[in-house]
């Protein structure tokens, strides 16, 4: 008996002939198990890639609704499916998209009590998730059922991709904790407040198909890529792992994450929407956004002064604007700072509870939402 | 401070700190060698928000006995002392840098090159660089 159906052998010839695939490569796929956790901005080409190059099963993790600010980016989900699981809109394209792949949703979050529970079993972790602490815990994960993880970053124009821990040559590599020990700031910020191009999560998502693949076929090695759009790819090569590392038995590191966290030292005054229309006409707006997001919508008659700038000189807002100023941003947490500052350097000042977000919801429903 | 590239918190649109790169610098005077310096993974909001830099640095270290050549330990305290332009606490640890960021020397990971005591010759380029996070 044939090892694949005869619309298997068409299906896959184009990548069967090449010499480090054949039939048995086609084989390893077809009996591999991956988790795809995260099908968003870089699951969506992820799961593509595995689903058409024919990974024979393939768990897709992921709790959250399908939004419409994510079709950008996120290219399995479509317009009719905003609202459904995401996890379950995958499955339904890669499905689609290959008969022969068995696409296992999961509508749930990953956490610490069942993270082993929903990813035992499996070949290989594709963490495609958007936050360090899901992040470090994939990787001990990982670890814990002693599996490589494929492990990728978009934000803005730049992206990093790599394989992490699972064993190479005889040697352990190095796991995610014991390349990225601690986290440096936010780690770069989130697609929702800083943005993203729709092509990085799509060559980062890519790229760790790619890695994915050549794990599963045996031609795994040990790069880490970084890009950014424009410059070229930078590829280094990945320490082993490190001897103090929680993955060879040291201490698990505490993870600290946010150091950019708004903190209120001065109680401001905050209004509502509906506050701040009432009073529109007698104070002035500061908008603290930067220029190519007031360039997308503002209100009427408001000032921008982005957020860094008033941070430099919190002085020369009270000498511009003598009178009283009402701060706001997109969703009130960088006016509530900007507002403070100001505050302390002797400004009248009142901030927008909620943002420009609280007053398209409340005052102007015409105003737009990005 | 570049108006308009930040949001203050978060992390500066590549494509403008890469167009204002490289910065300008004065001629490489005699007796300095030339560095490439490159800040990744939203590290470059440590230095004026610029991606991209060029540096000066003599080619032994000033008033060293005997003369030494310019090594990596003294590349980390310039950048801290003159091109760093707030948070200290983000970027440098004692004579090094803060754990969680990854350190390239010619595209090297710096552990294989002696890290602090790597001795850098001209045309170098350096990249400091920290993980991001967003899917």
């Amino acid at each position: 008996m044939r090892p694949l159906s005869l619309d298997e052998y068409k299906r896959y010839g184009r990548q069967m002939i090449q010499s480090e695939w054949g039939l048995p490569g086609q084989l390893k796929l077809k009996r591999a198990t991956v988790a795809v956790v995260g099908a968003g901005g870089l699951g969506c080409p992820v799961l593509q890639y595995l689903a058409g190059a024919g990974v024979g099963t393939i768990r897709i993790v992921d709790h959250d609704e399908v939004d419409v600010s994510n079709l950008h980016r996120q290219v399995l989900h479509t317009t009719d499916r905003v609202g459904r699981n995401k996890a379950e809109s995958a499955a339904m394209a890669i499905e689609a998209l290959n008969p022969h792949v068995k696409a296992v949703s999961i509508p749930k979050a990953v956490h610490n009590n069942n993270a082993i529970e929903l990813l035992s079993g499996i070949d290989i972790l594709i963490d495609c998730t958007d936050r360090p602490e899901t992040r470090y815990l994939l990787s001990d994960t990982a670890v814990r059922l002693d599996i490589p993880l494929v492990s990728g970053a978009a934000i803005a124009s730049s992206g990093q991709w790599a394989v992490y821990g699972g064993v190479m040559n005889g040697k352990r590599r190095a796991c995610y904790r014991c390349m990225w020990p601690a986290v440096i700031g936010d780690g770069g910020g989130r697609c929702s407040d800083v943005g993203v191009w729709g092509p990085v999560t799509g060559m980062v998502g890519c790229g760790m198909a790619g890695e994915a693949i050549k794990e599963i076929l045996g031609h795994g090695d040990g790069y880490m890529h970084m890009m950014r759009l424009g410059t070229p790819l930078r590829s280094i090569k990945l320490r082993s792992q490190r001897p103090t590392c929680s993955c060879a038995g040291g201490e698990a590191p505490e993870i600290r994450v946010g150091e950019c966290s708004t903190k209120t030292t001065t109680a401001v005054e905050r209004v509502s929407p509906k506050e701040l229309h009432a009073i529109q006409d007698s104070v002035t707006i500061v908008d603290t956004r930067p220029p190519t997001e007031f360039g997308i919508c503002a209100l009427e008659s408001s000032h921008n002064v982005p957020l860094a700038d008033i941070l430099a000189h919190p002085d020369e807002m009270t000498r511009r604007y003598p009178g009283q100023i009402v701060f706001v941003c997109r969703q009130g947490n960088d006016s509530l700072l900007a507002a403070e500052k100001v505050q302390e350097a002797g400004g009248t000042v009142k901030d927008l509870r909620g943002g420009l977000v609280a007053w398209s919801r409340d005052v102007d429903p015409e105003f737009p939402v990005y | 401070m570049e108006a308009g590239t930040s949001n203050g918190l978060g992390y500066t649109d590549p494509a403008s700190s890469t167009a204002a790169m490289p910065s300008s610098v004065k001629g490489k005077e005699r007796g300095e060698i030339e560095i490439k310096i490159e800040f990744g993974g939203g590290l470059h909001l440590l230095f004026s928000q610029q991606a991209r830099h060029v540096v000066h640095v003599p080619a032994h270290v000033p008033d060293s006995s005997p003369s030494k050549p310019v090594d990596m330990r003294y590349l980390v305290k310039y950048l801290k002392s003159d091109l760093l332009s707030e948070r200290i606490e983000m970027f440098g640890e004692g004579d090094g840098v803060r754990p969680g960021i990854l350190v390239l020397i010619n595209d090297a990971d710096w552990e294989l090159e002696g890290e602090l005591d790597y001795e850098l010759k001209d045309g170098d380029e350096v990249v400091f660089i920290s993980t991001l996070h967003g899917g």
